[in-house]
């Protein structure tokens, strides 16, 4: 796979336009889910994921090859989102509306057209319940927690992504999950 | 805090790190037969990494690479900034 996408990059390099489809098509998931995590918002984060491709387009030449492509892919994405988030904070409160709960649409869409075991209901609504949860942590916890937990990554990835020393991971992974855990706990009781 | 000792605390982050030595795993486990607030707070830790792991698959949309694919740029200019 790695050389598959080195050979891929070198291509659009040396400007192959088509070859950059292929790296779309690769990590065009992974990047919208990520933008979807950070945001709560499926057509931000749509926005989000394609500007973060056209992007890396233009600035392929800027890609050294000292880390992972998508490391590199990752870090434009989560930049992208994290200006998008600053932005936004004026008209934005902790307590308003999240926009996450516009995922809890779109499973209650699917949920309409087919009703669902009461348990799977339950389960949604608990996962519904966990991205409004994210959606409130800072996001340098967030995304932090993010990389980790949804995208999988090792410490030392996440170090590259987000340019911050592997401690500092660390501790904001713990941070985050703390404040989580906080919360949940707060729904849990009132239920 | 669920508990006194911060070095519990620490023993816990580092199981759910994966960084706890067997030593140490053991230590806690001890620890937690007697200790109810490091358990809660150590399987509560463990369910909230367990549910985001489990998170519902989200996928790009429809003709999302398509829709890259016409935002590019025509010609690919070697010095674009970066902004």
């Amino acid at each position: 796979m790695e050389s598959l996408i080195n050979s891929l990059v070198t291509q659009v390099k040396s400007g192959n336009r088509e070859a950059f489809e292929g790296l779309v098509e690769i990590y065009k998931d992974k990047i919208y889910r990520l933008c979807y995590r950070m945001v709560g918002d499926r057509h931000e984060a749509e926005d989000l994921a394609q500007e973060a491709f056209v992007r890396a387009f233009v600035n392929i030449d800027k890609y050294s090859g000292s880390y992972k492509f998508s490391t590199w892919l990752y870090r434009i994405a989560t930049n992208l989102c994290i200006d998008r988030l600053r932005k936004r904070k004026p008209d934005y409160s902790m307590d308003a509306e999240i926009p996450g709960t516009e995922g809890a649409t779109l499973y209650s869409q699917v949920a309409d057209a087919d009703p669902l075991p009461e348990e799977e209901v339950e389960e949604r609504e608990k996962r519904d319940h966990l991205q409004q949860e994210i959606m409130k942590l800072p996001e340098k916890y967030r995304t932090a927690i993010l990389l980790k937990y949804i995208e999988d990554m090792s410490l030392e990835e996440i170090s590259s992504v987000m340019d911050l020393p592997v401690p500092t991971v660390k501790t904001r992974i713990h941070r985050g999950r703390e404040a989580l855990k906080k919360a949940y706990k707060k729904v849990a009781k009132s239920r | 805090m669920s508990c006194e000792s911060e070095e519990y605390m620490d023993l816990i982050d580092k199981a759910l790190d994966g960084e706890i030595t067997a030593e140490e795993q053991a230590e806690l486990d001890r620890h937690m037969e007697s200790c109810e607030n490091c358990r809660e707070h150590y399987h509560a830790l463990k369910e909230i990494i367990f549910e985001m792991k489990e998170a519902s698959p989200v996928v790009a949309p429809a003709h999302f690479t398509e829709n890259v694919m016409k935002m590019l740029p025509e010609v690919k200019k070697r010095s674009m900034p970066a902004q």
